[in-house]
């Protein structure tokens, strides 16, 4: 039975060692191993053993039960994991759902153009941080140049790696009424959604304004505008969300289950 | 007359017996789609199977009361009645179960929303028809046995006459009390059918949503819910079977009214300077039959065209489409019908204003405030207007103001209508009297076969998306179906809105009729006047008691489905705990845990509400007298009305409001908006689906128990015996 090393990046950075297949431990991870569980979960499939993690224990610990059940899960670590792993190793990163359905998304390449200049950028971009730290930021700054700077040792408040999506901007009303289906980015937060931007636009200097410093529960996958970035300073990984049309034909069920269709 | 009436009735069943023969004839699909749907029938058969053996133990009971005290007519009629609208109601609901699973598989043949929308309307043009043709056909059988076989409709028969077991002081005319008793028979299926399946669809489709949608995420019609065979069921059996009962007992309603209010016309004016003449009073007799048959055969062509011609991918249009063509021919048809039927009488000496058009007038003017009514309706029930749009948009301050404002659109809902009732009553009085009024009735509910038709498409739409989503087939048949779902939530908001009308209208013929009734003897005295004393204190008593009914009956009903509701949430949740295997799909749910819940809820919660409505008026009669039912009538009549336009106005706005959130507005599925909608709609559903609907046949069953009662009590009650002492 293959052992499979998965990275949860959110809503808690670990580092998890399992038999079970990407599917059975979304499934498992998100509503079945608690009673009544329901929690969405992203993660990442990590190739190869790399970085400081007790890999000798993980391959004595994982291992079928004695009835021939696949072990689930073994926690290698709860903190300060992405830092720690070689990009090169990230394979397919995984949104689960509340209820247990998962859409892998595919990993083309490090560094390509995606993550420094998306073809509809203009000029503000919305981030949500996904790890490890988790609030919702905007800025001027196109997603690898801002996770660039995120991770740059030479910005006071910066982080080693930084995972995130970019997020879809609704800041009128007018323009929610043509079917964007902005979420919880609706009202309430919309008016200060958009000082935010006003402020990042006024202070180019200023690489990113924070618009709420959580937004965990709040955050929704049908959110997400063109994927999920990686950045390590100026390395960069960049898994593309599909688009709506792909999404209806090839994920139709999970996309019912994220709430998009 | 009769030629038509069996013309209309072969031609309705026909035509019913071939769509569902058509119906049958589609492929059902694959295996599982086949299984889902097997076991949506097996749940829907067995609720209806144990909700018809309860039934028949109250049916049991009333037919020998009303053997006893009135008539072994009666009796009989009654047992008509209510053989036709179970039957109605069974073959509309057979016929759904069986074309769900036909329409998600014409979808998934196919993907053409034109070629699904013709098997999902065959299926519910099944019900339809069925209504029409068995509403028609037992009055048929009623009239024709007892009226005229037996002579009861003979003039010399038209008089006051004493109970069969001489019971003193009993006395009514015979033919009346026949009538009524039919109507009583599918009154109280009726309201079985529409108490019991509307808890049963509302406790599961809450249990679904609450614990499923809500708590686990999970999208509407996942296999993974445990609710989701139980949330189908319902639909069948509340959407389909309770509104088909419903809508025949409206019908009946109708009909009756007009019947009952000539016959004691007759009895009433036969002493005066001007008595009705046999023949007038055949023909006005006759008039609403012939009206209802005409009516019958033109929802025959109007649906027949439809079925044979290709339907084009915009369903509201078609629907729309056959509704306008059924009710035009029906205007056109009666039209000549009134023309030949009264040539040559002397409408004036009957109370017409306007000549041999006078009746005929009166139900084109039913048929006209049936439509504007319905427009109304769909103007605060559906999102392509601001009233809802305003639900929606209140939405986005939370829960409470969407709430507070779903509660607003329901109460502005509720003049709209009333002022057209108002007018057309008016109208029609001036036209043709309270027969006039009856009539108007009839006319807003003429083309009834069409209407139910064109509502019971909806659930099985609905029913076909769910089976789709159970069985997983491709988006493109989700959204086939979604589209035709969509479409019937409005059409059935605006079948509300006819049955609420006609009902306010039957129940004032009624009304006229208990006064009739009520006077007995002395309503063939040349000063008998019809009139009801507001000022009496027994009356106005009555008049606020009877406000204050609707309320208790609603808020019973409510209880009843928050009740099953809970237990359904219970499970859900137990199921999931339990067993968290069917979450990630590797554990088959217990559905059939989870619709014998409904099951058992809708059971044991529909006889408070279904008896309220048949003793309350006995209760209240047999203590304060005749006066204070007159004014219990009134009031319950006219806040039943209220509070029914009430209901399902802001249950439609607050349903929508959500969808229209959904389509993308306000931050679509997932905002805050939407959640506040959710709960809006949660609160909404049991008004809307359970209350507003069992509201129009409390009214007509508290009417028809009365008029069969009236004379009982207005001689026998303890009132009366009191006040003797004291006098």
């Amino acid at each position: 039975m293959q052992t499979n090393l998965y990275l949860t990046v959110f809503p808690m950075e670990a580092l998890i060692a399992s038999q079970l297949s990407p599917e059975a431990f979304a499934a498992y991870m998100s509503v079945g191993a608690r009673k009544g569980s329901a929690e969405a979960l992203i993660f990442i499939c990590i190739n190869k053993e790399n970085g400081p993690f007790c890999w000798e224990e993980a391959r004595q610990k994982c291992v079928p039960h004695a009835d021939g059940r696949p072990k689930r899960s073994f926690y290698l670590s709860i903190h300060r994991v992405l830092e720690n792993l070689d990009l090169e190793t990230m394979g397919d990163l995984y949104l689960v759902t509340r209820d247990g359905r998962c859409l892998a998304l595919q990993r083309p390449g490090i560094g390509g153009g995606e993550c420094q200049m998306p073809e509809d950028w203009d000029g503000i971009g919305l981030y949500k941080e996904l790890c490890p730290v988790h609030p919702l930021v905007v800025s001027c700054r196109p997603p690898g140049d801002f996770g660039a700077y995120m991770t740059s040792p030479d910005n006071r408040v910066s982080v080693p790696s930084l995972l995130f999506a970019d997020l879809r901007i609704v800041t009128t009303p007018e323009q929610s009424q043509v079917g964007s289906r902005v979420g919880t980015l609706f009202d309430r937060r919309m008016e200060h959604l958009k000082s935010c931007i006003e402020e990042v636009q006024q202070r180019r200097d200023k690489g990113a304004k924070i618009v709420d410093r959580s937004y965990a529960s709040r955050f929704s996958y049908g959110l997400i505008k063109n994927g999920v970035y990686l950045c390590r300073g100026q390395q960069c990984l960049f898994w593309p969300m599909p688009s709506r049309d792909i999404l209806k034909e090839t994920a139709y069920d999970w996309g019912r289950s994220a709430e998009i269709f | 007359m009769n030629v038509w009436l069996i013309a209309a009735v072969v031609a309705a069943l026909g035509l019913a017996w071939v769509n569902f023969r058509i119906v049958c004839g589609q492929q059902p699909g694959t295996d599982k789609m086949q299984a889902i749907a097997k076991a949506i029938q097996e749940g829907a058969d067995a609720f209806l199977r144990l909700q018809y053996r309860k039934i028949a133990v109250i049916a049991v009971l009333i037919l020998l009361v009303l053997a006893v005290v009135v008539s072994w007519q009666a009796a009989v009629a009654f047992v008509i009645g209510a053989s036709m609208s179970a039957t109605a109601g069974w073959i509309g609901m057979k016929t759904a179960t069986l074309a769900n699973v036909r329409v998600a598989n014409k979808a998934r043949e196919t993907e053409s929303l034109g070629e699904t929308l013709k098997v999902a309307f065959l299926g519910g043009s099944v019900m339809g028809l069925a209504v029409g043709g068995f509403a028609l056909l037992g009055l048929g059988v009623v009239v024709y046995v007892f009226g005229h076989l037996m002579g009861q409709m003979r003039p010399e028969m038209l008089t006051v006459h004493g109970n069969w077991l001489g019971i003193p002081g009993i006395r009514d005319i015979p033919f009346t009390m026949t009538v009524s008793g039919y109507a009583l028979g599918c009154s109280i299926i009726a309201m079985f059918n529409r108490v019991g399946g509307g808890i049963y669809t509302k406790a599961a489709d809450m249990g679904a949503d609450l614990v499923g949608k809500m708590e686990a995420g999970i999208p509407e019609d996942d296999p993974r819910n445990p609710a989701t065979i139980a949330d189908n069921v319902g639909d069948n059996v509340g959407d389909v079977a309770g509104l088909g009962s419903d809508l025949l007992e409206s019908y009946v309603g109708a009909m009756i009214s007009a019947l009952v209010l000539v016959s004691c016309q007759f009895f009433s004016r036969a002493q005066s300077a001007s008595p009705m003449t046999a023949m007038q009073l055949e023909k006005l007799i006759a008039y609403p039959l012939l009206f209802g048959a005409l009516g019958l055969l033109s929802c025959v062509v109007g649906i027949t065209t439809m079925l044979v011609r290709k339907m084009s991918n915009r369903p509201h249009r078609e629907l729309n489409g056959v509704t306008m063509l059924s009710a035009v021919l029906t205007i056109v048809f009666t039209g000549i019908a009134g023309r030949v039927f009264f040539s040559g009488e002397d409408m004036a000496s009957m109370g017409f204003s306007v000549g041999w058009m006078s009746p005929w007038a009166c139900a084109v003017l039913g048929i006209l405030a049936g439509i504007v009514i319905g427009k109304i309706a769909e103007y605060y029930t559906s999102f392509d207007f601001r009233p809802t749009k305003a639900v929606a948009e209140a939405s986005r301050e939370g829960a409470a103001l969407t709430i507070t404002q779903g509660m607003a659109c329901g109460m502005n809902s509720v003049i709209g209508p009333v002022l057209v009732l108002g007018t057309t009553i008016i109208l029609a009085h001036t036209f043709g009297g309270l027969y006039g009024v009856a009539m108007a009735a009839i006319g807003m509910l003429s083309f009834v076969t069409v209407t139910v038709s064109v509502d019971t498409y909806g659930p099985i739409a609905d029913n076909a998306g769910g089976i789709s989503e159970m069985a997983q087939l491709n988006h493109h048949v989700r959204e086939i179906t979604d589209n035709l779902d969509a479409v019937g939530n409005t059409t059935a908001a605006i079948g509300k809105g006819f049955a609420i009308g006609s009902a306010a209208l039957a129940a004032l013929s009624l009304f006229a009729s208990y006064i009739y009734a009520q006077a007995g003897d002395r309503a063939a005295a040349p000063d008998f006047s019809l009139i009801l004393n507001m000022i009496n204190t027994l009356t106005l008593s009555g008049a606020v008691v009877g406000a204050g009914l609707p309320y208790l009956f609603s808020g019973i009903l409510i209880e009843a489905v928050a009740k099953a509701a809970r237990r359904m949430v219970q499970e859900v949740r137990e199921q999931f705990a339990r067993n968290p295997g069917i979450m990630t799909g590797e554990v088959l749910p217990n559905y059939r845990q989870c619709v014998e819940i409904s099951s058992a809820g809708a059971l044991r919660e529909m006889k408070i509400p279904a008896l309220i409505a048949v003793l309350s008026p006995l209760v209240f009669g047999f203590i304060f007298g005749a006066e204070f039912v007159g004014g219990l009538l009134i009031g319950t009549t006219l806040s039943a009305i209220m509070l029914a336009l009430y209901t399902a106005n802001a249950g439609g706005a607050w349903d929508n409001g959500k969808k229209y959130i959904e389509s993308g507005h306000f931050g679509g599925k997932g905002s805050e908006a939407h959640k506040a909608a959710v709960i809006g709609d949660t609160v909404g559903d049991p008004l809307k689906d359970t209350v507003g609907p069992s509201l129009d046949i409390l009214i007509k069953i508290m009417s028809v128990v009365s008029l069969i009662s009236v004379s009982i009590f207005a001689k026998y009650n303890i009132y009366d015996w009191l006040t003797s002492f004291m006098r």
